[in-house]
């Protein structure tokens, strides 16, 4: 049982993907752009795993990843961006700001839980 | 360039919209049966109490992507996925269903575009009155523009998606004319980095 954070301004995806995680007994943590997801993390240490949009209002994806790295944690958790958009450019920057998978959306949950084995969460 | 070149690339663009939207919301929906209707009348007409849209622009052109509905419509065919809801679906979770939607289908676009060599962005979605579409107009300019509406049609609902196109450079007919993408579930849907 892991308590991961979904992140993604859309209510849907975030119940979606709440339901998925749960239905294997892991604990999700929602916010609905990177701001509060940053926020969220902070008050969350026992974080296991992000999973995080990138186009949302306020502060996108790529945005709440600066800030986790700009925080400098000893040890931050993997994180899978679950998003629409597949440039290469972003992948790389999404790479060295420490994300680990990069899904292209609609997910389904047999294959969210198949990345979340193939991470150990 | 030739007007039937350019004709023959808004009409291999209006395929790709047409099979992009369509799986989105098979997708959206998980569900097999999306029909997709034409349509005789304009792009601006009001379609629906409803309407999401979402911009994708980029090198060279710059599309705005329509989805009208009704409320009851989306009830029904986003059922297997509104069913998250507690109780029936408000308001608030159908425009989110077709916010998302939207976002969907103009990723898909925006990645066919991409693949194709045509660096596009793309807006947040949004969603606004069916009226409103009354004030999304083409703009008058010296390249050539497209209107076109087609439907979607599951479980005896409908759908009307719309779309503006500018074309801001020749050079971007040639990949229109074949521009190309599968409805079927692609491996590069996942990456490991």
């Amino acid at each position: 049982m892991a308590k991961i954070l979904v992140v993604d301004d859309s209510q849907l995806v975030r119940t979606q993907l709440r339901k998925a995680l749960e239905e294997v007994k892991h604990q999700v943590v929602e916010a609905e752009n990177g701001k509060i997801g940053f926020e969220a993390w902070k008050a969350n240490p026992d974080l296991k795993l992000i999973i995080c949009d990138v186009n949302m209002p306020e502060v996108d994806g790529i945005g709440m990843l600066t800030l986790l790295s700009e925080a400098k944690p000893a040890n931050l958790c993997p994180i899978i961006m679950l998003t629409t958009e597949s440039k290469n450019e972003l992948k790389e920057k999404g790479r060295a700001l420490g994300v680990r998978a990069w899904m292209i959306k609609p997910f389904t949950p047999d294959k969210l839980l198949a990345v979340l084995e193939k991470l150990k969460i | 360039m030739e007007d039937s070149q350019i004709q023959a690339a808004f009409e291999n663009f209006k395929n790709v919209l047409r099979t992009v939207t369509a799986k989105s919301l098979k997708d959206h929906s998980q569900m097999t049966d999306v029909e997709v209707g034409e349509v005789s009348g304009r792009s601006t007409c009001v379609y629906g109490h409803s309407m999401a849209l979402i911009l994708v622009a980029g090198g060279g052109i710059r599309l705005t992507f329509k989805a009208h509905y009704n409320r009851f419509d989306i009830e029904k065919i986003g059922a297997n996925v509104l069913k998250y809801a507690k109780g029936k679906p408000i308001d608030r979770q159908v425009n989110d269903y077709m916010r998302e939607y939207c976002n969907l289908s103009g990723g898909a676009l925006k990645a066919a575009l991409t693949g194709a060599g045509v660096g596009a962005g793309m807006s947040l979605p949004l969603v606004t009155r069916g009226f409103d579409e009354v004030f999304v107009l083409a703009e008058d300019s010296m390249v050539k523009q497209m209107s076109y509406v087609w439907q979607l049609r599951s479980q005896g609902c409908t759908i009307h998606c719309g779309v503006d196109v500018v074309i801001d450079r020749e050079e971007v007919f040639p990949i229109l004319e074949k521009l190309s993408v599968s409805a079927e579930e692609k491996d590069s849907d996942l990456e490991f980095l």
